[in-house]
């Protein structure tokens, strides 16, 4: 059976079936959060950019940040049929590219990240694996029909 | 600025801006290396966030990117990418190499290329603060060589974190002889833009 890849760009959420792939190509700081029910086969993935919506003013998509991303996914995934309470997640990106000594900007890929595992922690669904932070970049292919996550950087390849 | 929509001559403005600095870190680029660098007519490019990365042909493209941000009167960071190729041939030349010699870039060419850039930004902004009158100041530079992608998501969010969309003026760097390029991005944040457009009265 061939795979269907989708490329999900940056501030998008999209959901997919056991025949697609979701495609984030060279994250940095943003964050790809993949939530999924193992059983249904059915998965949603967010690349998000900021921790938390509520730092900036109304009128932005919601797959931009990190808390109301996970609520839209948590709603379209239940609206396929999915059990919450079946739904576990996996994190990945989050990376620091540049790190300047004197850096007046804060670490936004750890803030991303941390706000993605509070929100997820809030909402009950476990966190089954991550590959977060480091300095360098990730492109993650997500398949979900065994939830299993490839990341490709300089340091090679690794799965989750 | 609420919504980036510049007029024909705010985008002159910028343009002209861009080339004056740009032009400066030519020469100190020049000197550098020994050998002549031209620059091409600056481009303005408003990019929206989701699409970030479409400005640029393939986000997994491997690039060195020196990255500096700027403070003072004038806020944003300067960004200078070279693909990987082109930065083997810069190393090549800073170092004394005969073309080719270099064939992967190490921890001490990196240092080489970042010092390299904090030269270049240095000169684009003395331009820009005489030729403006609006002071600004060049933090240190920091390096990655690493996906074309990565690089760019982490600044423009960084520079830009409560807009939707970044304004990017880029201009190209070119050693004919050799054909080297490299590109040279100044990405004000949005209230600077506002400054720089009320300082030269472009409005």
């Amino acid at each position: 059976m061939s795979l269907k890849e989708l490329n999900v760009g940056i501030a998008e959420l999209k959901t997919s079936n056991d025949s697609e792939v979701l495609v984030c190509p060279a994250l940095g700081s943003c964050v790809a959060i993949v939530v999924y029910d193992p059983n249904k086969k059915i998965g949603a993935l967010a690349h998000i950019m900021l921790p938390d919506s509520k730092e900036i003013k109304k009128g932005n998509k919601s797959a931009k940040f990190a808390d109301t991303a996970i609520r839209d996914m948590i709603k379209k995934l239940s609206s396929k049929g999915v059990n919450k309470a079946d739904l576990v997640a996996k994190i990945i990106g989050g990376a620091h590219m540049f790190k300047t000594k004197n850096s007046f900007v804060d670490d936004i890929g750890l803030r991303n990240v941390t706000a993605a595992k509070s929100i997820l922690n809030y909402e009950d669904i476990p966190i089954i694996s991550e590959d977060t932070g480091g300095n360098y970049g990730r492109t993650v292919k997500f398949y979900t029909r065994n939830g299993r996550v490839e990341i490709k950087s300089i340091k090679g390849k690794r799965e989750i | 600025m609420k919504k980036q929509k510049l007029t024909e001559l705010q985008m002159d403005a910028l343009r002209e801006i861009a080339n004056i600095g740009a032009c400066h870190a030519a020469t100190a680029l020049s000197q550098l290396v020994q050998k002549k660098i031209l620059i091409d007519v600056p481009q303005i490019t408003i990019v929206r966030f989701p699409d970030l990365t479409s400005i640029f042909d393939g986000p997994e493209t491997m690039v060195v990117g020196m990255y500096t941000p700027i403070f003072g009167e004038i806020s944003g960071s300067i960004l200078f990418l070279l693909p990987r190729k082109d930065a083997l041939r810069i190393v090549d030349m800073l170092w004394g190499r005969s073309l080719g010699d270099t064939k992967t870039l190490k921890e001490k060419d990196l240092e080489l290329l970042r010092q390299t850039a904090s030269i270049l930004v240095a000169s684009y902004l003395s331009a820009l603060t005489k030729f403006i009158g609006l002071t600004t100041l060049a933090s240190s530079s920091a390096i990655s060589f690493d996906m074309l992608g990565a690089i760019v998501d982490a600044i423009i969010i960084e520079t830009n974190i409560k807009a939707d969309e970044a304004v990017l003026v880029e201009t190209e760097l070119l050693e004919t002889s050799d054909r080297v390029k490299g590109l040279m991005f100044f990405i004000p944040d949005n209230v600077s833009i506002d400054k720089i457009l009320r300082k030269i009265k472009a409005e």
